[in-house]
């Protein structure tokens, strides 16, 4: 028995090698820019979408009665409660956050599998953070003078008040989505530059073109790049914990009892990380469904799915997220 | 310019390149290789210093934009608090380090990289396309002055490359 357990904890400690078999760099370079180059756009992706627009034009006309009618059409009766928008807001927050996690942490922990799933967890992070940005400002009452929150000279000579979690807020939000379009886009460069050299039509290859930057593969550029890429998740993962710390603080920096409470920073920050990798990871390879992106990624053929290969490394992953979040629900006793 | 088809290649033909007395050239690979950089006598720490230099100044100036506010331009009393508030000021202290510090890592990596670059003169080779694929390619300068077109590409001959091509410019 021991030298079983020794046989099936093997892989974490070796390199699991990081193009499956049957697969080359160029055949994997082939299919992957082959998605947005040449392939057609599948009708069932242009129903999904159409199904998520028409979702966002709901959002619209309700945004349209919120404007016009005022933030009493979501029940809230007490002056100093956002009520549905914090709900929303910090829903959409902790989204983001396990994108950032994905990404950056596993970067630091120098975890192979997630070239798999980094690049759409932090497009859904960019996205997160997008509609996470609407809610506060749908709550404000008058929405279209948001831009108050911003400190900057004015002829009323108002400056913010910076001892308020709502100005923290724009500072952690605005903070946290720059620094995850920075994080995303210089993961692009080379795939763009990439995306450059193998489009077919000139529009196309002027566009990616422009947005590589004339990147080249240069064996200096890659060292630096790399540097950069590292500082980035560096500073990213501390960000991430402080601007979920910042959304708790709407809540904790109240003097509303049973809400004034330090708990509220780690349990946030927990909360949506487990929720949201689970979330993250799960909508980019609904398990064991899907199964197409390991086998470009992960030593896994086609056919094997033994519980314990090295391949299902993520899938423990998701499911010690859900596990533990559950669990965390049930000790809170909420 | 020498194409190769594997990162073991391209680092073998690197090392003899610098044994064989070639200082000034580059290489080209689709991903990032471990070590090549080191092998082309690059070992300079320049990176880690301007993102702590610039995450410094954001601390300041965040600090400094709200001791502003909160202390000269707008001061409001509040129970004769103090003004200068500080725990209040961390939060924002903070993000406006990492957004500063974010920021130089990505403008400084592309200003020491000179990118954006429209033009080089590498992209004049047909060939070249497919370093971003799966080729990975060895470029001698001819500013390096132990260049000479006939001996450097014999020498670049000896490496067993897949292809050899001038690069025009």
């Amino acid at each position: 028995m021991p030298e079983a357990a020794t046989e099936s904890r093997k892989p974490s400690h070796q390199a699991v090698p990081v193009i499956g078999p049957g697969h080359t760099y160029a055949s994997v370079t082939d299919k992957i820019s082959a998605i947005v180059l040449t392939r057609q756009t599948p009708l069932s992706w242009l129903v999904g979408f159409g199904i998520s627009f028409s979702l966002l034009m709901a959002l619209l006309a309700a945004s349209a009665y919120l404007l016009v009618k005022g933030t009493g059409i979501w029940g809230i009766n007490v002056p100093v409660a956002w009520g549905f928008a914090i709900i929303n807001f910090v829903w959409w927050i902790g989204i983001g956050h396990a994108g950032t996690l994905i990404s950056a942490i596993l970067l630091l922990f120098r975890q192979q599998w997630r070239t798999s799933i980094n690049r759409f967890a932090e497009a859904m992070t960019l996205f997160a953070v997008a509609c996470a940005g609407i809610y506060p400002v749908l709550h404000l009452g008058r929405p279209w003078l948001a831009y108050w929150l911003f400190p900057y000279p004015n002829t009323m000579n108002l400056w913010p008040q910076f001892r308020s979690p709502l100005v923290w807020d724009v500072f952690a939000v605005s903070t946290y989505g720059t620094v995850s379009f920075l994080f995303w886009f210089v993961g692009l460069i080379p795939d763009l530059a990439t995306l450059r050299d193998r489009a077919g039509n000139r529009l196309a290859k002027i566009t990616y073109g422009i947005l590589a930057m004339g990147w080249r593969g240069s064996a200096l550029h890659w060292h630096r790049y790399e540097t950069a890429y590292l500082l980035l998740a560096g500073l990213a993962t501390p960000l991430v914990v402080s601007v979920h710390t910042v959304v708790s603080f709407d809540f904790a920096v109240s003097i509303v009892p049973g809400w004034h409470s330090t708990i509220f920073p780690p349990l946030l920050c927990r909360w949506s990380d487990l929720l949201g990798i689970r979330d993250g990871y799960g909508a980019g390879d609904p398990h064991p469904k899907n199964v197409r992106a390991r086998r470009l990624h992960h030593h896994e053929t086609p056919g094997q799915h033994g519980k314990d290969h090295p391949g299902h490394q993520p899938d423990r992953f998701v499911r010690l997220c859900h596990g533990s979040f559950f669990r965390l629900v049930r000790s809170e006793q909420f | 310019m020498a194409e190769f088809e594997s990162p073991d290649d391209l680092l073998k033909a690197v090392r003899n390149a610098r044994e064989a007395g070639y200082h000034k050239m580059d290489a080209f690979t689709p991903l990032p290789i471990e070590g090549l950089a080191e092998a082309l006598e690059f070992h300079r720490i320049e990176l880690p210093p301007i993102v702590l230099v610039g995450g410094m100044i954001g601390g300041v100036l965040g600090y400094a934009l709200q001791y502003y506010i909160s202390v000269i331009a707008y001061p409001v009393n509040v129970g004769g608090r103090p003004l200068n508030s500080w725990p209040a000021f961390i939060p924002v202290t903070f993000e406006v380090t990492i957004l500063f510090a974010a920021f130089s890592a990505v403008l400084g990596m592309l200003a020491l990289n000179g990118l954006p670059q429209p033009y080089h003169p590498v992209f004049n080779v047909p060939e070249f396309a497919l370093a971003t694929r799966d080729r990975f390619f060895l470029c001698i300068e001819a500013t390096d002055p132990q260049f000479d077109t006939v001996e450097t590409r014999g020498f670049i001959e000896s490496l067993h490359p897949r292809h050899i091509s001038e690069v025009p410019h």
